[in-house]
């Protein structure tokens, strides 16, 4: 997923196309199966975003941080094949088939974004292929290391409150998890963020290199 | 999902024709992208290859589509694209993309759609990845004759396609074939009884709302 700080688009040009929307904690943005007719900006709060198998297991995708677009795969107008439900309260301007087609005329660089976007979905989904049953621990690393991937300096604006609720571990695992990670200098947890200081181990640990 | 076929037929001008003989390879997954195709002739099968070396095939592409769109913007090709047999492509560079879009400004909405159909097609493979195997073989037997008209296969292709041996796919081949859903012959595989495999598509505890939307056409 392309972060929007290292682009030339100026979104707050931008956002007049689209129209602010609120949502509270553990809202649903869009539902799997519903139709789709547009795309998010987010501009605060964080955003799971989850699917259901076919036998009815949910699996965490990604979590989806400010700067970034939502819910590009639906832009065909088809139905969404993922849920988004905010984590915490949020902000996302919406924008519709219609607005992104005003939105490529007035910022054609935008359409490189999209393809960017899309692309690195891509590779999420096609990891989860073979990346079957996580294990905690990986389950953790794909997700650090996907928020790492937008903001390229390694530094993850999250708290360990937001890591449970987005992965569904206990706070105990996490901990653990975190601890272990720490000892090793993997990662350094200052405040509000975490620094990760060898993403290389965390790709090890999934195996293989996944961005 | 229909209106993606062909629609790409008025910018081939803007392309380079090339031509492939069976087995040849378009792109090489990880390779750094150059840019992306349209298939004008013949088949394409895209392949998945994971880091155990495992390889599975993700997709057959119908004439008239697109493939390699992840390979546009420099970005390393996902997966691989092999020619199944003689085939006719068009090759397009970002460069190429830009000015298709410049002059058909309808061209960046054809082409973000054809690229998340591409998407869906991963999603949907995940989707079933926990499925029994008999039900996903339903599922992408569908697919494959509806987007292909009859569909001829291998059992070890057809394997390859689902994921599993290609032991487990003749049992079931041949099961489908002595309930007469099915007939098997030279390679090719006829579909008898369409709506018992329907059946057996959707006879999940959840059932996956608009299958049918990741098919080109019914």
């Amino acid at each position: 997923m392309a972060i929007l700080f290292d682009s030339d688009i100026n979104w707050d040009s931008c956002l007049q196309f689209g129209t602010r929307q609120f949502f509270k904690e553990k809202a649903s943005i869009y539902q799997q199966g519903t139709m789709g007719d547009g795309f998010y900006f987010i501009q605060k709060g964080l955003i799971k975003v989850t699917t259901t198998t076919s036998i009815g297991k949910e699996r965490v995708l990604n979590i989806a941080i400010p700067g970034q677009i939502l819910g590009v795969q639906a832009m065909d107008r088809q139905p969404h094949f993922t849920t988004a439900t905010a984590v915490n309260d949020s902000i996302l301007y919406f924008f519709s088939c219609e607005h992104f087609q005003k939105l490529i005329k007035a910022q054609p660089s935008i359409l490189n974004i999209f393809i960017k976007t899309v692309i690195h979905k891509m590779h999420i989904l096609a990891d989860k292929i073979y990346l079957d049953s996580l294990t905690p621990e990986q389950q953790l690393a794909v997700i650090l290391l996907n928020i790492c991937y937008e903001f390229k300096n390694y530094e993850v604006p999250l708290t360990q409150q937001d890591l449970t609720k987005c992965t569904g571990l206990t706070r105990i695992t996490l901990y653990k998890i975190l601890k272990q990670w720490k000892e090793e200098e993997i990662l350094e947890i200052h405040g509000k963020k975490f620094l990760i200081k060898k993403p290389d181990e965390l790709k090890k640990l999934l195996g293989k290199v996944l961005i | 999902m229909k209106s993606l076929r062909y629609s790409w037929q008025p910018f081939l001008k803007y392309g380079k024709k090339l031509e492939f003989i069976e087995n040849e390879i378009v792109y090489h997954q990880g390779s750094e992208g150059k840019g992306f195709f349209y298939l004008s002739k013949g088949g394409i099968k895209i392949t998945l290859l994971s880091h155990e070396g495992v390889e599975r095939t993700v997709n057959y592409v119908p004439e008239g589509m697109l493939f390699g769109e992840h390979g546009a913007r420099n970005e390393p090709y996902l997966t691989s694209a092999i020619s199944n047999c003689q085939s006719e492509i068009y090759y397009f560079s970002d460069e190429a993309l830009v000015m298709i879009c410049k002059e058909h400004p309808e061209a960046a909405c054809i082409f973000t759609n054809s690229l998340i159909y591409k998407f869906r097609i991963l999603a949907e493979i995940i989707a079933f990845l926990n499925s029994p195997i008999e039900q996903q073989m339903a599922h992408f037997l569908l697919k494959l004759v509806s987007e292909n008209g009859n569909f001829s296969i291998d059992q070890t292709s057809f394997a390859r396609y689902i994921g599993t041996s290609r032991i487990t796919v003749n049992k079931i081949l041949n099961k489908w074939k002595n309930q007469q859903w099915i007939q098997i012959s030279n390679r090719t595989i006829d579909i008898l009884e369409i709506d018992r495999l329907k059946e057996l598509r959707d006879s999940s505890a959840i059932n996956i709302l608009n299958l049918d939307v990741l098919m080109l056409s019914n």
